[in-house]
């Protein structure tokens, strides 16, 4: 099988990627690296998106200050702040509601909140005040204007927030043993963009505002301003608790503090509806990785920082604090795994180049490690991958090629799909589960084929097993007309035309499709999310089934006033808690 | 209300989905709507004259009734254009890839306009394109979209003339033609050099033509920037309607579903 795809020649930007590498000898196989098991693997790295932004706006020197805090003794109103990003304002709004306990629910389809948001932009006058008050607190319920980027809301921890409120006000520090197991005072569970509720288009966004025309980065901002709220309303509650005794959090022990997320199935369809868009993350993943491997030279100083990181890695693992059994185990072996490549490298010290370390990985460790390993090499130079921040948007389009000979799409098929053609779909558990969209706020959800009903409104993400239906056409169509072409294949056969589109465009990318049967009994949803939010950058992956999971995002980043510091600017990955 | 890009094409095929189109016609479907309203060609306006007749009835496959190297005629069988057009525009590609200009005729097609993004898909090809169509109570009213290919947006053009005096019969086909009539009937063209379909065009365009509209290109992506920005106005009514559609594909909550998503 061929180590990469069958693709044609790249175009102008994969060109400038793949500068100085050979496809099919120095990038991993498209086999291998859209395989889900190794997809859920994946760990954050350089290029995450919270990574970049954070770079982004220490670079471009952004400033943020609080414009309104109208909070009351107990934390519930509104603030304001603004934002000004190069030439451009934005500002980020949030309102703080009373929430009774019960009524606090990481689903989707929650309808109360301790707290919603949005960021927008320009200034915030009174009128649109006023407006904002009146629809972000419903979220989904309420229409947005176009001047909106981003709608979210989160929740406080029933297990933190509380407690560091009473902690500050009685003048004393939180124990920072207690953000081991949670590392913020406040989750989100849903944060939108995309043109969602009347909000702006991402086709705006990406031409009009600069300071967010990456890939979701005005959804992280959004989440970053929510963690800097989530310490000032903490703080301001413990002050009008006890203003005689309250202290403010200590600044070590506040960069530790991220914020929370909750993230369901909700991201996994996102996985298959932007299969253009995730291929060219992953290559860039891989590009960084072989850049690194291929033209990195090894140094002393690099090799230290190296065994100095993956000492970091096992600390913070050693930290995360998961529940889930299998995840429990998998943090385990990457300890086990590092501390044997901590003696390894300690008893190598004259290492020289990574292709060794490469073999070590592959023959002896987990594919957590490898992934992670991979994530630390490639912060080692920053020179060699840097430029390729800018390569993580694509133009989306799916494009036939009607003029193709049927016989090479059937080609192009055997050759980049032989994974959906070696699956059996006769077999019951081939197609136990199918993915539908519920009338509860459209929630994505899974259920059951064969004891389940809504099979017949099923989302369309079984891409295996379209391709493998759509070949036996080919084939059927080859036998009556050899020397047909696709388009009038297309003709005889027009529910073909969206899965050959699909298939002749990936076919033309280094990394193609994601290569698995999303209805079988045994595949893991968490996989699909595990993947995405490598790519947001997020830290301390817990899942709590198979179908959610929790973890958090900005632990360890700078605060706001450090934006113009370089201290601890691009340092935050893997983060520790403060000692002492 | 305003609706963004992304909202509407997302409900667009999900109610689409909801009428029973199958995937490629409803991922078809909400674009050939979103672009042509959004390049300023009332595609919400016609969609709502669709919706109330019987040309969205899915799933009747495409019938070619006559092709050669350079040109083919299809029945759209009175479906519309949401529908009818399927493979019809990249025919018409590739037909311009062995003649100067290619040509797909298309019989019995209805909401003609909503043929827009299919040409401005060719445009990313490379080829410049267009579709006629004749209309009117006395169908002396010809319709012309031209779409050029551009480096970085495509450029297009819709023009509408009035044809007074000699009854135009062009290339239209009629009842002597196998049976076929010009009610419904839209052409496509498709060509690699812009010089080709110029020459194409003014032959079409009869002598006593008279200009009664245009919408020119800078007029189209000022529409579509507009639409873009500040959002696409839609009917309040059309778009519950759309949810309600779009209802069809949803499955009712139980618990048991609710499970399917986490607890």
């Amino acid at each position: 099988m061929n180590r990469t795809k069958s693709q044609s020649a790249p175009g102008p930007a994969t060109a400038e990627l793949l500068d100085g590498l050979d496809i099919n000898a120095d990038l991993r196989s498209a086999a291998e690296v859209m395989d889900l098991n190794r997809l859920g693997s994946l760990q954050p790295f350089r290029h995450s998106f919270m990574r970049i932004l954070v770079r982004q706006m220490v670079r471009d020197q952004w400033q943020v200050r609080c414009s309104q805090f109208e909070l009351d003794d107990r934390g519930f109103g509104f603030a304001v702040y603004t934002i000004e990003a190069k030439a451009e304002i934005y500002s980020f709004v949030v309102f703080a509601a009373y929430l009774q306990d019960e009524n606090r629910n990481d689903r989707v389809i929650a309808e109360q909140w301790d707290l919603t948001m949005a960021l927008v932009r320009g200034l915030v006058k009174d009128k649109q005040l006023q407006r904002l008050r009146a629809t972000v607190p419903m979220q989904e319920a309420a229409r947005m204007t176009a001047d909106m980027l981003v709608l979210s809301r989160a929740n406080r921890s029933k297990r933190m927030f509380d407690y560091v409120v009473d902690a500050l006000a009685s003048g004393v520090q939180p124990e920072i043993n207690r953000f081991k197991e949670v590392g913020y005072l406040c989750r989100t569970t849903a944060v939108y963009g995309s043109g969602k509720f009347g909000m702006a288009d991402w086709g705006a966004v990406q031409h009009q505002c600069q300071s967010f025309a990456k890939p979701f980065a005005a959804e992280m901002f959004c989440c970053f301003m929510l963690r800097h709220f989530s310490v000032e309303q903490a703080q301001h509650i413990a002050h009008c608790k006890a203003p005689a005794t309250a202290v403010s959090l200590d600044s070590d022990i506040r960069r530790y503090v991220g914020i929370g997320n909750a993230t369901g199935l909700g991201m996994a369809p996102f996985l298959i509806k932007h299969p253009q868009l995730i291929a060219q993350w992953l290559l860039v993943r891989e590009v960084a990785i072989a850049r690194v491997l291929k033209m990195g030279e090894v140094t002393p100083d690099r090799l230290l920082k190296l065994q100095a990181m993956i000492k970091k890695v096992i600390q913070h693992t050693r930290e995360t604090s998961v529940e889930d059994d299998n995840q429990a185990d998998r943090n385990s072996q990457v300890i086990v795994d590092l501390e044997n490549l901590t003696e390894i490298l300690r008893e190598n010290p004259a290492l020289e180049d990574w292709l060794w370390l490469k073999k070590r990985l592959l023959e002896y460790y987990c594919q957590d490690t490898i992934e992670i390993v991979y994530s630390l090499l490639i912060e080692l130079y920053p020179g060699l991958v840097d430029f390729m921040e800018k390569n993580l948007s694509v133009e989306e389009n799916l494009q036939l090629c009607p003029e193709i000979a049927l016989g090479e799409l059937k080609q192009t098929i055997e050759a980049d799909y032989d994974w959906s053609l070696a699956i059996d779909f006769k077999q019951p558990e081939r197609q136990h589960v199918f993915w539908y969209r519920s009338e509860e706020k459209m929630e994505p959800r899974l259920g059951e084929r064969y004891c389940e009903a809504g099979a017949d409104k099923e989302l369309p993400v079984q891409i295996a097993m379209a391709v493998k239906a759509c070949y036996e056409k080919v084939c059927s169509h080859l036998i009556r007309y050899p020397n047909s072409d696709v388009i009038h294949f297309l003709l005889e056969h027009s529910d073909q035309t969206s899965i050959v589109k699909r298939i002749q465009t990936m076919s033309q990318l280094v990394y193609g499709d994601i290569q698995a049967n999303l209805a079988d009994q045994q595949m893991q949803p968490i996989h699909l999310l595990r993947a995405k939010l490598s790519f947001f950058g997020v830290s301390k992956f817990d899942p709590k089934s198979r179908l959610w999971v929790r973890n958090t995002m900005f632990q360890g980043a700078p605060l706001l006033n450090e934006l113009d510091s370089d201290q601890h600017l691009d340092e935050w990955y893997f983060p520790l808690a403060p000692e002492g | 209300m305003k609706v963004s890009r992304n909202e509407l094409i997302e409900l667009l095929k999900l109610a689409f989905e909801g009428l029973g189109f199958d995937q490629g016609d409803y991922e078809n479907a909400a674009k050939l709507v979103t672009h042509a309203e959004m390049w300023g060609l009332g595609g919400l306006e016609v969609l709502a004259r669709a919706l109330v007749g019987a040309s969205l009835q899915p799933h009747q496959a495409v019938q070619v009734l006559r092709e050669d190297h350079h040109s083919a005629v299809i029945d759209g069988q009175n479906l519309s254009s949401l529908l009818c057009l399927r493979s019809a525009a990249d025919l018409a590609y590739v037909k311009c890839l062995s003649s100067p200009v290619g040509k797909v005729t298309i019989t019995r097609c209805q909401h003609r306009l909503l043929v827009f993004q299919h040409l401005i898909g060719l445009s990313l090809r490379w080829v410049t394109c267009s579709a006629s169509w004749w209309a009117g109570p006395e169908d002396n009213v010809l319709h012309v979209l031209s779409v050029l290919p551009g480096e970085r947006t495509p450029s297009p053009e819709y023009k509408v003339y009035q044809v007074t005096g000699e009854k135009v019969k062009g290339e239209k086909l009629t009842g002597d033609n196998n049976g076929l009539t010009s009610t419904g009937q839209l052409e496509i063209y498709s060509a690699q050099s812009s010089q080709a379909m110029s020459a194409h065009l003014a032959e079409l365009l009869p002598p006593s033509a008279d200009l009664i509209k245009t919408l020119n290109s800078g007029d189209m992506l000022a529409n579509y920037e507009s639409s873009l920005v500040d959002g696409i106005g839609v009917d309040d009514a059309l778009w519950f309607k759309l949810v309600s559609l779009a209802a069809e594909m949803l499955v009712p909550s139980s618990d048991q579903s609710r499970s399917g998503a986490g607890d």
